[in-house]
């Protein structure tokens, strides 16, 4: 009962679905509309003229007429079929141009935890790749399925006329009728081949990509694994190419049954066409009998593709499953995690009994953490690798919410809230953008880029609209120029907290110190700031620093409190400070 | 221009299918075969037609037909059990093929020396078939290979054309080269636009990118700017496919034409026969139509095979392009089989480095031992050629000008292969396979026991639940996700696995790691040098005080090279460096 409303629910959202697509692109669809009817009836009536034609050879009477109207026919068929192509392609382009659209902005919305389930990002890619061409894929079908059905009444017709009788109209029906009916289990089939190889394709595609990857090239030739790896691919192939073969094979089996149908109606077509002919006026015998052999190829050629064509239109259905999950996914980004703080004036940030833990985790990755940061504080975040730093500074930033507990800001929009990550994103876009879209209001203010650009001591101040990466032609540029570029975004925006995530890792040490010193010691009194690092010399210029050890907060207090406390932090300043002894 | 294209992607498509038949000799005949097969049933189909029609009319007893319709009907089943079987042998040829001809690529790319990596022309060429390799190739042999198997029916329902008036044959077969051409044309032009305009689409592909990326989803969210971004992709997109719209129409434009050229030849072709009326016998009569039919209706389905394979015609031309051109690294062992033994060191003599394209040496001139049995610290700024320095020495590129000795042999006289078996490295980013942690560790190494590997893991700390031999390592597949130092004593395990490595380099194992797990990893670097010579590259210059010899490189030169103590006596780069970090722990 609940199976059969479900069912009934996806037909209805089916339905709505059909009708944005078509209202995306109503008049390129008309049109196809109606050159796909147009097309229909000549092909429907083309028998009639073959016999004609036929008859009017042999016996000599006037078959310029009939050539004349076969060759009107054949050419708007033509004609026609040349338009259809761009105009599928203008309903495409409008179909990509809303679609993506829709689904572009709901992968910008989606709160940033989602990334982190590969399911979600799988169907979030193959979203973004075909789901438009999908899209067209079914309007094609559904616009052919109904230009058949067309041609099939246009062709019964056909067949009455010629003379082949209401019997032969049956037989063709009722064999065209098993054809259609094995095209379902065939689409189902298809279906599961398309959902079980997704897998599998990912994994060659990894084992093929590890190969001709950049990155791991190196390593592939130091260790001389380039036949291990390729014989990995190899496993995955094989086992792809089993499966395809498997599912073709139990495929065949649905066609044996089309084509004996179709074997059946086609051998009674010509024995009834035969008698109908040898039974009519002597000069239209070969007419008769050409003329309904042409009827029985054209309708069993109609059956076999209409059966195409619905096959892929339930086929092309699944990935409306996939839209309706990403369009229902719940939307958990920060709005409403992080509440206002009124009690405190001075206090920039409140953490109250926080804790959070990942969607799928076995564990907790913050456990009951309380803290409070004052305004203007500098507050250094320090501790072991998955202590959960990073975890803890995105709960800040508002990009996760907290899965109990509170977190009270004094000032809460986005436009507070200010960062530099390691992994910053290195926009292929002018240095203009780089910086600029940390405050897209302020984008084409001059002045305030050049001052920003010109703090982080970054060369390319005075020309804000030179392209960086190479990939579109830019500028490249070292670690330590693409590090200012990131630095001079997170403090473009003038922010109350700016959160710095090891941005200076992956720089070398002298360049380094030059940006911490300047980050640190330039900035102003009123910005809140959050460093993590790993460097725990940069730790003593804070006010203040966060011990974190497996997501618990262990210590918290001053450079000089906690070195005398001799705990986790003494350990790690002391680990690090015995290289320099 | 445009002709040069065509022809050049007609000799790919050659290329590639005298590659598909020698892949499977028997069964792209069984499956030719197949082909012809059907073209002669339907051949006979229609002679027997001729004879059922003439013998419909001109017999005055039904019993006379019967055998003519029987006849008819079983070439009718034929044809369509053949029909079955055809793509069953066409998909088994397809993933042999594909198979063979995807292997050879990776084969081939395997081979590449490091270099092809660096050329931007050849580096794309490999990303284009990494990427392209699954879909690109099915598409072209697909389209391909529906081509063929196409060709005889239609050649066939020419020949029974010509048996009217050779005259209609001739018409029909200029009408359709014409329309075959004007198709490989618009083929043509919708590749060329492709290629011009890729600089869009690919910014466009940046944008979506950017939006739906994992690794850009926090900037995003933080700056908020979402918005803007769909906006810039709205932007560059619709330019896009406007154009590729309008060339679409051009196209049709040009189509019409042929269209008509097609339509005058198919009248000229009815008129004739036309003419003939009267004299031509009720069964030839009946044929003339269904032959055009099917010659027309052949070449509907042809069409698209046709531009299909054109457009990815590219893919054949990269391929024959990997698999002819550029050269391979040697594989074979000219002077040495068994695995050298370093006696004295390794050492560079006047060595410089310049990548492909590039307009200045990575490294230049270097004068540089590392003698066996020492570690040696490798100290610089970003960019100063430590990682190419330590790629030279692991065999991993050759020098472009100068000598690099093992003992006294020059490198040039061992292959790659032999330089890179007594050398080993722990990289930054050691490459993660998605297969289990005992695959991750001994890759290819096939003889290596169970119970070595645990002891190794024993050694290096690991011998905990998590990291059981069988667990399969990445969550993309499911798997375990380890943190950055667990990958780091991975990679570790990888060198120590390796017997014959005499040689180990480190490049930056620690950037990214905790201080404590520093230490740790550091712990384990000097129990894996355990007498080996060592190349230690170092941005935190804490631990290469610990190394017998401190190498600083400037700009691609070396600058200063010297035991720590002794550099650090004196006032030298590497001495204001360390002083410069020591300011932070004092």
């Amino acid at each position: 009962m609940s199976q059969k409303k479900t069912r009934l629910a996806q037909r209805h959202a089916l339905l709505k679905h059909i009708w944005q697509w078509i209202r995306v692109a109503p008049i390129p669809l008309t049109v196809i509309l109606l050159l796909r009817l147009f097309n229909a009836i000549p092909r429907g009536i083309e028998p009639i003229l073959i016999a004609c034609f036929t008859n009017a050879l042999i016996n000599g009477e006037g078959p310029l007429l009939w050539v004349g109207l076969y060759l009107i026919l054949m050419a708007l068929n033509l004609v026609t079929d040349t338009f259809k192509h761009p105009l599928y392609m203008w309903f495409s382009n409008k179909a990509i141009l809303h679609f993506q659209n829709v689904i572009l902005q709901r992968a910008s919305e989606i709160s940033l935890i989602q990334f982190l389930d590969p399911d979600f990002h799988d169907t979030l890619t193959r979203l973004t790749h075909d789901f438009s061409q999908r899209v067209v894929n079914w309007i094609q079908s559904l616009m052919f399925t109904l230009q058949s059905i067309a041609t099939l009444w246009t062709l019964i017709g056909a067949v009455l006329i010629i003379g082949g009788g209401m019997k032969c109209v049956l037989i063709l029906f009722a064999t065209s009728m098993i054809t259609l009916l094995t095209r379902k289990p065939i689409a189902k089939l298809e279906i599961e081949h398309d959902r079980a190889l997704v897998r599998p394709n990912r994994e060659q595609m990894t084992w093929a990509a590890l190969i001709c990857e950049r990155q791991s090239s190196p390593e592939t030739r130091l260790f001389g694994i380039q036949h291990w790896l390729l014989s990995k691919w190899t496993d995955v192939y094989k086992r792809l190419a089993t499966y395809e073969m498997r599912t073709l094979k139990k495929m065949t089996a649905w066609n044996v049954i089309a084509t004996l149908a179709n074997g059946s109606a086609y051998c009674s077509v010509i024995f009834i066409a035969a008698t109908t002919a040898y039974n009519g006026e002597e000069k239209e015998i070969a007419g008769i009998f050409t003329g309904l052999l042409a009827a029985a190829a054209t309708l069993q050629s109609l059956f076999s593709v209409i059966g195409e064509a619905l096959g892929n239109l339930a086929k092309q259905s699944t990935i409306l499953r996939e839209l309706t999950l990403l369009l229902n996914t719940k939307d958990l980004s920060g709005k409403n995690a992080v509440e206002t703080t009124k009690s405190d004036p001075d206090t920039c940030i409140e953490i109250d009994s926080l804790s959070f833990r990942y969607p799928r985790a076995p564990k907790e990755t913050l456990k009951d953490i309380t803290a409070a940061i004052k305004k203007g504080e500098t507050v250094a975040l320090v501790g072991k690798n998955g202590s959960g730093k990073t975890t803890l500074a995105h709960l800040l930033l508002g990009l996760y919410a907290p899965d109990s507990g509170t977190l009270r800001c004094s000032e809460n929009n986005a436009h507070t809230k200010s960062a530099v990550f390691q992994n910053f994103v290195k926009f292929r876009l002018p240095i203009r953008d780089n910086v600029g879209f940390a405050d897209v209001n302020r984008i084409n203010d001059d002045t305030h880029l050049q001052k920003t650009l010109h703090r982080v001591g970054s060369p390319f101040a005075d020309e804000p609209n030179t392209r960086l990466g190479q990939e579109f032609g830019g500028l490249d540029i070292s670690g330590g120029e693409w590090l200012r570029i990131a630095v001079a975004r997170g403090l473009f925006r003038d922010s109350q907290l700016i959160v710095l995530d090891e941005p200076t890792a992956a720089i070398d040490p002298i360049e380094e110190v030059e940006m911490i010193r300047q980050l640190l010691n330039e900035k102003d009194d009123s910005r809140t700031t959050l460093v993590i690092s790993h460097r725990l010399g940069v730790t003593r210029l804070c006010d203040r620093v966060l011990v974190l050890d497996d997501g618990h907060l262990v210590e918290n207090g001053t450079h000089a409190d906690l070195l005398d406390k001799n705990g986790l932090y003494a350990q790690m300043w002391n680990t690090q400070a015995a290289w320099y002894v | 221009m445009k002709n040069i294209e065509v022809s050049s992607s007609f000799q790919n498509l050659f290329w590639l299918l005298k590659r598909v038949v020698k892949v499977t000799p028997w069964l792209a005949i069984g499956w030719l075969l197949g082909s012809l097969i059907i073209a002669g049933v339907s051949a006979s189909e229609l002679l027997v037609l001729r004879q059922t029609v003439n013998t419909l009319v001109a017999s005055e007893t039904w019993h006379a037909v019967v055998p003519w319709l029987v006849t008819l009907c079983l070439l009718f089943l034929t044809q369509q059990a053949i029909g079955i079987v055809l793509p069953l042998l066409r998909e088994q040829l397809r993933i042999k093929a594909g198979y063979t001809l995807q292997h050879a690529a990776l084969e081939k790319i395997g081979k590449l020396p490091l270099e092809a990596f660096d050329e931007e022309d050849s580096h794309n060429l490999i990303n284009r078939i990494a990427t392209g390799s699954d879909t690109r190739s099915i598409q072209l042999l697909e389209n391909v290979l529906a081509v063929i198997e196409m060709l005889p029916t239609l050649l066939t329902c020419i020949v029974i054309l010509g048996m009217i008036s050779p005259w209609v044959a001739v018409s029909v077969v200029i009408g359709t080269l014409l329309l075959r051409y004007c198709e490989i044309k618009m083929g043509a032009r919708v590749r060329h636009f492709e290629v011009e305009n890729t600089h869009e689409k690919r910014l466009s592909d940046y944008y979506t990118q950017l939006l739906t990326g994992r690794e850009t989803a926090a900037e995003v969210r933080i700056w908020g700017i979402g918005d803007i971004l769909r906006q810039r992709w709205r932007e560059t997109l619709s330019r896009y496919l406007n154009l590729q719209l309008r060339v679409s129409f051009k196209n049709t434009a040009h189509g019409l034409l042929h269209t008509l050229g097609f339509t005058t030849f198919l009248a000229t072709a009815l008129v004739i026969i036309t003419r003939m009326q009267g004299s031509i016998e009720p069964g030839l009569a009946a044929l003339v139509l269904k032959a055009l039919w099917d010659i027309a209706s052949g070449m509907h389905g042809l069409q698209g095979h046709v531009i299909t394979a054109v457009q990815h015609a590219g893919y054949g031309e990269d391929l024959h392009r990997l698999l002819e051109g550029f050269e391979t690294e040697e594989t074979s062992t000219i002077t040495q089989q068994r695995p050298y033994l370093i006696q004295d060191g390794i050492r560079l003599k006047n060595v410089s480095y310049r990548y492909p394209g590039a307009e200045t040496d990575a490294l230049s001139n270097i004068n540089l031992t590392v003698r066996t049995g020492e570690t040696l610290a490798i100290v610089g700024t970003n960019g100063a050629g430590k990682t190419t320095l330590a790629h030279l020495l692991a065999g991993l590129r050759s020098p472009t000008q100068g000598q690099m000795l093992i003992d006294s042999t020059d490198i040039t006289r061992l292959t790659p292969e032999a330089h890179r078996r007594v050398s080993s490295m722990v990289f930054q980013h050691p490459t993660h396979y998605p297969a289990s942690l005992k695959d991750n560790i001994k890759l290819n190494a096939n003889r290596i026991p169970d119970a070595h590997l645990e002891s190794i893991l024993t050694r290096l700390g690991l011998a905990d639940r998590k990291f059981s031999l069988r667990k399969f390592l990445g969550p993309e597949f499911g798997g375990v996700d380890l943190s950055g130092g667990e990958w780091q004593h991975i990679a570790i395990a990888r060198c120590l696995i390796k017997k014959e490595t005499q040689f180990v380099i480190f490049d930056e194992p620690t950037a990214a790691l905790d201080p404590l797990a520093e230490m740790r990893i550091f712990e384990q670097f000097i129990k894996l040098v355990d007498g080996r010579t060592a190349v230690l590259i170092a941005h935190r210059l804490g631990p290469t005080r610990f190394a017998d010899r401190v190498a600083v490189l400037e700009n691609g030169h070396l600058a200063e090279i010297g035991t720590p103590r002794e550099l650090l006596t004196q006032k030298s780069r590497y001495a204001h460096m360390f002083s410069t970090q020591r300011e932070w722990y004092k």
